[in-house]
């Protein structure tokens, strides 16, 4: 038994109820929910992050597009003012100088162009487009056509044409079309006009817009952006390779100079440019010149790098709501397992509690200094005090005195494993507790007792009772006149009892633990050994007799009887033997057998003897009635003889009567008459002796009535002895019945297998206390004995033949007056006789 | 079909060359100087980047040559001089003794060959096509022979006769100092400019401007080798053995690799 800690113990243990389950799980439906709302936070974090993101990249783009198009803005105008100024100094050149060198002029021309790789060309033409001097353009035969470049600039300043295809001056002849140029192979011509001395000339600058297209194009670095240079009615003058306009074409129909310019000098917009797609436009016009850089980078390589950013953010996103929902789920799972776990140990915790309240024993635990920190609920039922009572108080203050010392020795100092002693508590009726308590040990040193106790008071008083017993069955044994032992499974004496002793002559304090064998001779223990082995294996009882030398010497006969003793497992654990010493009964035996044959011997003598004489006897009286039959014919004529000679002739009849029934009574006895058996219907056998007796029943006015009915009465008989019992039984009838009065004679087949004959008379009937005696020899019923002439030997031989067929024969007193002689037979069936 | 043939005259060139070195291999005048001196003379053109090339900011010299100059000094055993030359005075330096041998991818020329001996070439060349990134008229290869468009070629180079041999349509333009192909080119006066594989990677480097048109396929492939003047077949075996040295043990390999010119060697 485990002692519950004092931590755990509650008053009023809660079972796990519904609701704290419902608690735990709204405790784990919060981290779901928990779960969602952050998961929900991240994605929120990075679609505001990404949203942020497009907006930088987009206006880094812009800024970007926006920068291009100042500097581009800035070269192009630069470009242009340099090319102007150029042209500003040679004009200065030939208005201080009207009258110089056509070949001066033109190298003056040269070193012009070889300072400014903008200028294609340069030349010095007349009013009328005559070509005085150049550089760089090429050739002509005639003149140039000024009126295809527009109006003049007034003297002192310059303007900018439109874009001319082609390659130099030849461009602008008018003459015949030069050879075509290559596409993309043109010319702003750059005006200004100068006074030579009075002479009007026309100085015209042939810019190369590729050198300002090709400073685009670098400046850019980029496939996928465009920048060109337009007039402000949308005329692009110079275009990066990538644009998708040439030189000369027309952009106007862009928001920018449609909406914006020259009103808006600057500015961006997100929309149609020249390349299909959304694009980023940036414009600027020039400050000097009424030209405009624009800018266009495609929106979506703006975006392309926040794209990957977005799929980044995404894939971060998808993660980290993976990574939350499992983390959620693994924290809620761990939730509700905690949750469940702890409900299981309420659970327990409240069992255990229950089982602590129900425990029979005392259970307590107990500081270093055996005050006790816990009792459970039975000691209130020990000590009659409730158990907050006993908290507190020292384990030697709660028993009664006289076991104090004991109770200081359970708590005493030192280590060591349970202790235990018995106590009797205060107010606890003088019961006695067996106590254990084991020491708890913390860091090796005692830090509290846990114990418990056993009332054993009752367990005590049955021990007693069951000691008294045992003592009184040992008592019961010992003084036992008949010789006890136990032999246990190997044939050694367990116990042994004082009669064992006095028959053996052996003290129990030698044979206890020796082997049963080694005090008998090898043949009786083979004998024992051999019965012992088959009650181990066995089990059971047996009996037996054995010859035995008692200790005096003397040979004797033990019967002995031997029986298994079962363990608590049901095997035999030994065997219990119990001597009966019968050599005197077998003597009174021995004595008893003798005498009855000498009786049979002198019956059997008897009878021979009798029977001897019998017929000794008959010799003579046949002399005797002889002479007394020839003593009465001659003596007729004298009455006195011849009276004389008739008694002598009646006494000589009624003595051989006589002699003639002791010789029956004799052969039936003796082995000298024998039966000759055979199986035969009696009623054949009954009615011959009836025709026989008519004579007799006629003399008397009696009638027989027969009633044999019509089912053969087969027995095995002997039939002249069964007619010799139905005779005398009839001439009984027929001797007692008064004159004129019915007999009945009937025989009847009982279920029994017996055949029932009776003799019904109408005659004085018999005494009650005669009624056996009649078939005795030589006794005849009071009531008859009289008169009836009989020898009193007829029923006795009729008992005797009845009895030899294995039948009986009785007599009672009827109803309504005689006497009613009964004759049982064993039936045999004819079918016996077949086999 | 063409430039097969132009490969089979070079070959032609570079056996009639170590013909001539092996048949007239004795001692000469310059081997003599260069011996008493102690010192090579060496001509080069110091705008031939990657090749022989003075940084305009540093002055410093670099390129492929520089390096295989030196070398061939230390093989001498004598100090190294360089001698600022040309194409276009190179004949005329090294028959004038200005400098001993012209180490700075001399292209073996029909005309050259009249007047200087060489050694066995060391790097060849193909011709390639330089204009404007923003140039329209030229934007590949096929249209530089096209109607109206102008080819600038520098003069006295080896393409001169070559690009006027083979333009049909194309007129060439042959630029002479002080104007230069890139100005003509920048000025728009002609739509693109021929060069070889060494002038080419300067392009490459540092003009961004600039675009690189390549033959789709060999076109003139010129071998590049060291010239001296005729007369001293001695020096000249030195010249060529120094070629076939730097050849096998590597110094050839490892200074193409240094400037870029890998692609160019002659093995």
């Amino acid at each position: 038994m485990t002692p519950v800690p004092p931590a755990r113990r509650r008053k009023r243990p809660r079972p796990p109820a519904r609701g704290r389950a419902r608690a735990g799980g709204l405790r784990a439906r919060g981290v779901v929910w928990g779960g969602v709302v952050l998961a929900l936070g991240v994605v929120l974090a990075l679609v505001g992050m990404a949203l942020h993101e497009r907006r930088q990249a987009l206006d880094e783009r812009i800024e970007r597009v926006e920068l291009m198009a100042r500097v581009l803005e800035e070269h192009a105008t630069r470009s242009i003012d340099t090319a102007s100024l150029a042209l500003a100094a040679l004009a200065d050149a030939l208005a201080k100088d009207p009258g110089g060198q056509q070949a001066a002029t033109t190298s003056v021309l040269a070193q012009s162009l070889a300072g400014l790789p903008l200028l294609r060309g340069v030349a010095v033409l007349d009013a009328g487009g005559r070509v005085l001097a150049s550089a760089g353009v090429g050739a002509i035969d005639g003149n140039v056509d000024l009126g295809r470049l527009g109006p003049l600039p007034p003297v002192g300043r310059d303007s900018v044409g439109r874009y001319v295809p082609g390659r130099g001056l030849a461009a602008l002849a008018d003459g015949p079309p030069p050879a075509p140029a290559p596409p993309g192979v043109g010319f702003v011509p750059m005006l200004r006009t100068v006074d030579a001395g009075g002479r009007p000339l026309v100085i015209l600058g042939l810019v190369n817009p590729d050198a300002i297209a090709n400073h685009q194009q670098q400046i850019l670095d980029d496939a996928h952006s465009a920048a060109w240079l337009a007039d402000y009615g949308g005329r692009v003058v110079a275009a990066t390779a990538t644009a998708p306009v040439a030189p000369g074409g027309l952009v106007n129909e862009l928001p920018a100079f449609e909406s914006m310019l020259p009103r808006v000098e600057h500015g961006n917009y997100i929309g149609r440019g020249l390349r299909p797609g959304e694009q980023i436009v940036a414009f600027r016009a020039s400050r000097t010149r009424p030209l405009v850089v624009m800018v266009e980078s495609p929106l979506d390589t703006a975006l392309a790098g926040w794209h990957a950013l977005a799929y980044g953010l995404l894939a971060v996103g998808a993660a980290a709501t993976l990574v939350i929902a499992a983390m959620t789920v693994v924290a809620a799972r761990s939730l509700r397992t905690r949750e469940l776990a702890q409900a299981v140990v309420a659970q327990r915790e409240h069992e255990l509690s229950v089982i602590v309240k129900s425990v029979q024993e005392l259970i307590f635990r107990t500081d270093a200094a055996g005050r006790l920190t816990f009792v459970n609920a039975r000691w209130q039922a020990a000590t009659g005090q409730p158990a907050e009572r006993l908290l507190g108080r020292r384990f030697g203050e709660i028993v009664e005195p006289v076991t104090q010392a004991d109770a200081a020795a359970l708590f005493a100092g030192g280590a060591g494993g349970t202790r235990r002693a018995q106590l009797q508590f205060e107010g606890g009726a003088g019961r006695r507790f067996d106590v254990a308590v084991t020491p708890l040990l913390e860091g090796g040193a005692i830090a509290g007792f846990a114990g418990s106790a056993v009332d054993v008071t009752t367990r005590e008083a049955a021990q007693a009772r069951l000691r008294s017993e045992l003592a009184f069955s040992a008592l019961l044994v010992d003084t036992m006149p008949m010789p006890l032992s136990l032999l246990d499974r190997e044939g050694r004496y367990v116990t042994v009892n004082r009669a064992w002793e006095d028959l053996t002559g052996r003290h129990r304090d030698v044979v206890i633990g020796t082997l049963a064998r080694s005090y008998l001779p090898p043949e009786e223990a083979a004998v024992h050994d051999g019965h012992d082995r088959q009650l181990v294996a066995e089990g059971g009882q047996v009996r037996y007799e054995i010859g035995f030398t008692h200790q005096d010497g003397s040979r004797r006969q033990l019967a002995v009887v031997k029986a298994a003793v079962p363990d608590a497992s049901g095997r035999a654990a030994g065997v219990l033997v119990c001597l009966t010493d019968i050599s005197e009964i077998r003597e009174a035996e021995r004595a008893t057998r003798e005498a009855r044959d000498a009786a049979e011997e002198t019956s059997r003598a008897k009878s021979e003897f009798i029977a001897n004489i019998s017929h000794e006897l008959r010799t003579p009286l046949q002399s005797i009635i002889g002479f007394s039959e020839l003593g009465m014919a001659r003596g007729r004529q004298h009455e006195k003889l011849a009276a004389m000679f008739g008694d002598i002739h009646t006494s000589g009849q009624r003595m051989l009567a006589l002699v003639n029934d002791l010789l029956d009574v004799s052969k039936i006895e003796s082995t000298v008459g024998t039966f000759h058996l055979e199986r035969t219907d009696l009623r054949p056998l009954m009615r011959d002796v009836a025709r026989e007796l008519e004579p007799l029943l006629g003399a008397r006015r009696l009638h027989l009535e027969m009633d044999l009915g019509d089912v053969p009465l087969v027995a095995k008989v002997d039939p002249l002895r069964f007619q010799q019992v139905v005779r005398n039984v009839l001439a009984n009838a027929v001797k007692f019945s008064p004159e004129g009065a019915p007999i009945e004679l009937t025989g009847t087949l009982g279920a029994d297998s017996r055949i029932r004959l009776a003799v019904r008379d109408r005659g004085p009937g018999i005494p009650p206390s005669e009624v056996e005696k009649i078939f005795e020899a030589f006794v005849q019923s009071s009531k008859t004995k009289d008169g009836s002439g009989g020898t009193g030997l007829g029923l006795a031989i009729c008992r005797k033949i009845v009895e030899a067929h294995g039948g009986r024969i009785g007599a009672e007193n009827a109803d309504g007056g005689g006497s009613r002689f009964t004759i049982e037979l064993p039936a045999r069936g004819f079918a016996d006789t077949v086999v | 079909m063409k430039s097969l043939v132009r490969i089979t005259s070079i070959a032609a060139f570079s056996v009639i060359a170590a013909f001539a070195v092996t048949l007239s291999a004795q001692a000469g005048p310059v081997q003599d100087r260069v011996a008493a001196a102690k010192s090579v003379r060496v001509c080069i053109w110091p705008d031939y980047y990657g090749i022989t090339f003075r940084n305009p900011k540093t002055q410093q010299l670099t390129g492929i040559d520089i390096d295989l100059s030196a070398e061939f000094a230390k093989d001498l055993g004598v100090k190294l001089q360089h001698v600022d030359s040309s194409f276009p005075t190179l004949v005329d330096d090294l028959k004038a003794d200005r400098c001993d041998v012209a180490m700075f991818a001399v292209g073996l020329l029909p005309q050259r060959l009249e007047h200087l001996k060489f050694s066995r070439p060391y790097l060849q060349s193909d011709i390639y096509a330089i204009t404007t990134r923003s140039n329209r008229a030229v934007r590949q290869w096929a249209d530089i022979d096209q109607p109206g468009v102008l080819v600038a070629v520098q003069a006295g180079t080896f393409m001169e006769p070559v690009m006027k041999e083979s333009l049909k349509q194309a007129k060439m333009v042959s630029v002479k100092p002080p104007a230069t192909r890139e100005r003509e080119l920048e000025a728009g006066r002609v739509d693109v400019f021929m060069t070889d594989y060494p002038y080419s990677r300067r392009l490459l480097d540092n003009a961004d401007w600039a675009m690189l048109i390549a033959p789709p396929q060999r076109f003139h492939v010129l071998p590049y080798a060291y010239a001296v003047k005729p007369g001293d077949d001695a020096w000249l075996d030195a010249v060529d053995r120094f070629v076939q040295r730097i050849q096998k043990d590597g110094r050839l390999e490892a200074a193409a690799r240094r400037h870029g010119l890998t692609d160019i060697v002659v093995r």
